[in-house]
């Protein structure tokens, strides 16, 4: 078995008042074995910025409050998750709100990249449930796009009805499953 | 665990026994044909009547104790067991109710034939266990009843330890597998299944992962240790490789990928990792293509196409060019057809074309929510397309559609949700998935709707293939 490589990617600082950018340094190749680990915990990615700050920058710029790190943004659930009707891919009306508020952060954060995963709920079949839910992960991305966060900071992905949010056969199950959700994700 | 051979099959032999056989045939008592068809639907019971002839009327078989040679008692009760269900199992054969049968002469005198006429068997299967060390080996003999004649002479043997001699127990199972599988390719000319395997996903141990499982439900192991998800499994017709659907990361980003799992170990390396999502892998019959579906074409809407390309991963050909969603791919046994699911027409509906992407056609089968389909592979019964679908509401169930009478049959009733049909490699049985309240497990059943059973006990079971011979 051939050992992981490393990455050396550098952790994203985030300064929520001011929207500072941090260097990123460019990544390794990816390891060549798969990394197992569930894809919705984001992996914890800390390490010390690339450029340290000189001296006189701390006397006359106090550091912000506030500092989020890609951890603190999943476990807050900053970015929240939205829902769809049974067997669509499209964006509801009510649902809006939540994109501009996950689009605003994005935009404010301009290091953060964005996994959306969509999923099904347990209805219809299998297969086809793997293709609803990319689709549903498209539209939110494309809607995403239209208010104005990059395309290339955002990854889709679908789970189909493999991974529900809620266990059971209810409505309200259901309708809980049927959804979009957002992953800060690194450099 | 070794299966030593020597074949004494004839020529003269099979064709001779074939054509008592067909005279036997008219004779064959009503009995075992009911069964089955009651309680089908009148146009269902023309077409078993139908599909069962052009295929083959069933034999009926008497399967008695096996003699034992040298003390094997233990091992003799369960080889039994597991031969009557595989020769029952096969389609091929109705065996004849134990509770009818004379007695049989000690040792190796010929048995009274006139009296095992009277039971109805066309055939007698006679088997000689007995033990050597850690061997197991057994004689197996059919004569054909009428005739007195013996046709088939089979000596098979596997590794069972004495304390190893379980019912549970690999090696022993497959010696009548093997024996139950010869006696098939004589009657039929084609290898039965009993010696086949099952891959399949199930999370009775944490994630979901790959397993395989023997034809009826035995000797299940797990395979993959992806650590996340692992899915949709594809066992190749030879047995040697599965290819399923995996997250894999790609710089700190899961991507659903295809990936090749092989027979002898290792990391399965990923062959379809585009940047879209690449799912619903399926082989072509000679094992030389894989079909399947993928986005990578279509990142921006999620569109889904239709693609083939080498097991290895090289020389992607894309097949359908479609706004809508195209997905579920399975080859004909020819390998030049394909059929599939598609959204074009609003809805999902069930597609073939020719493997060009001309000649498509829309089939217009029973029930809606179409998906899932599978291609019989046995080329005699090349016309039958297994596929899942709604009656109405959610609830799903398994159907086969004729492409010569343009007709669907339901096979199964009462679940929740049928799905993900697989024909076995004789296409005489088909396993799918199905729930019952909040289980799911997958089920065999005869390409009739007869002889259903269920598979798996652990744990939330989907999506199996059935391959390898």
């Amino acid at each position: 078995m051939k050992a992981l490589t490393q990455r050396t990617s550098v952790a994203t600082v985030l300064l929520i008042a001011v929207g500072m950018l941090s260097a990123c340094s460019s990544q390794e190749p990816p390891a060549a074995e798969p990394v197992a680990a569930a894809p919705v915990q984001a992996p914890v990615q800390q390490a010390p910025p690339q450029e340290a700050p000189e001296a006189e920058d701390w006397d006359t710029n106090p550091p912000a409050s506030g500092v989020l790190t890609l951890d603190d943004i999943n476990r807050q659930g900053i970015l929240k998750a939205i829902y769809f009707d049974h067997d669509r891919a499209e964006i509801r009306p009510d649902q809006r709100a939540t994109l501009q508020a996950n689009a605003q952060f994005l935009r404010e954060n301009a290091n953060v990249r964005v996994l959306v995963a969509g999923h099904c709920d347990e209805r219809g079949t299998r297969e086809y449930n793997m293709a609803l839910g990319e689709r549903r992960a498209a539209a939110t991305m494309q809607y995403l796009v239209s208010l104005g966060v990059p395309r290339e900071r955002i990854e889709i992905i679908s789970y189909g009805e493999e991974q529900p949010a809620v266990p059971g056969s209810s409505e309200s199950a259901w309708s809980q499953n049927r959804r979009a959700q957002f992953q800060a994700i690194g450099n | 665990m070794a299966s030593d051979r020597n074949k004494t099959i004839s020529r003269r032999a099979l064709m001779a026994a074939s054509g008592s056989l067909a005279a036997l045939a008219a004779l064959a008592p009503a009995s075992s044909m009911s069964a089955w068809a009651a309680g089908a639907r009148p146009q269902q019971r023309e077409i078993y009547l139908e599909l069962r002839d052009r295929i083959r009327k069933p034999i009926t078989v008497a399967v008695p104790p096996l003699s034992l040679v040298r003390g094997a008692e233990g091992e003799a009760t369960i080889l039994l067991e597991v031969l009557r269900n595989d020769l029952h199992h096969s389609m091929v054969f109705e065996v004849v109710d134990p509770e009818f049968y004379p007695a049989l002469p000690p040792g190796d005198q010929a048995p009274d034939f006139p009296a095992w006429r009277r039971t109805g068997a066309e055939a007698l299967v006679r088997g000689f266990v007995r033990r050597e060390g850690d061997a197991v080996l057994v004689d197996f003999r059919i004569y054909d009843v009428q005739s007195g004649q013996q046709v088939i002479g089979e000596r098979v043997t596997g590794e069972v330890p004495p304390a190893q001699a379980i019912v549970s127990n690999s090696a022993l199972r497959r010696i009548a597998h093997a024996f139950a599988d010869v006696a098939v390719l004589y009657y039929t000319g084609i290898p039965g299944v009993a010696s086949t395997r099952i891959a399949y996903v199930s999370n009775r141990r944490g994630p979901k992962e790959v397993y395989l499982m023997d034809y009826d439900g035995y000797g299940d192991t797990r395979i993959t240790n992806d650590g996340g998800l692992a899915l949709s499994p594809a066992l190749s017709p030879g047995g040697e490789q599965i290819a399923y659907v995996t997250y894999r990361f790609h710089d700190g980003v899961p991507n659903v990928d295809i990936a090749m799992l092989n027979k002898l170990g290792g990391v399965p390396p990923v062959i379809a990792r585009s940047a879209g999502q690449d799912t619903s892998p399926e082989w072509s019959p000679d094992g030389s293509r894989i079909v399947f579906s993928s986005t990578m074409d279509g990142l921006r809407d999620a569109n889904a196409e239709i693609y083939t390309m080498r097991p290895d991963g090289s020389d992607v050909q894309r097949i359908t060019n479609s706004s809508a969603v195209d997905t579920s791919p399975t080859f004909s046994p020819n390998g030049r057809e394909i059929a599939f699911i598609s959204d074009r027409a609003g809805g999902l509906h069930l597609y073939k074309m020719a493997i060009d992407g001309t000649n498509l056609e829309r089939l217009r089968v029973e029930g809606s929510q179409i998906d899932s389909p599978a291609w019989n592979p046995n080329p005699q019964i090349s016309d039958l397309i297994a596929y899942a679908a709604s009656e109405g509401g959610n609830s799903f169930q398994i159907f086969v559609y004729s492409l010569t009478t343009r007709q669907s049959v339901k096979l199964t009733q009462g679940y929740g949700r049928a799905d993900s049909p697989s024909w076995s490699p004789d296409g005489r049985q088909i396993v799918f998935e199905a729930s019952q309240g909040d289980q799911n497990h997958i089920y065999a059943i005869g390409f009739d709707g007869s002889r259903l059973r269920q598979l798996t006990r652990e744990g939330n079971n989907q999506t199996p293939s059935w391959g390898g011979r």
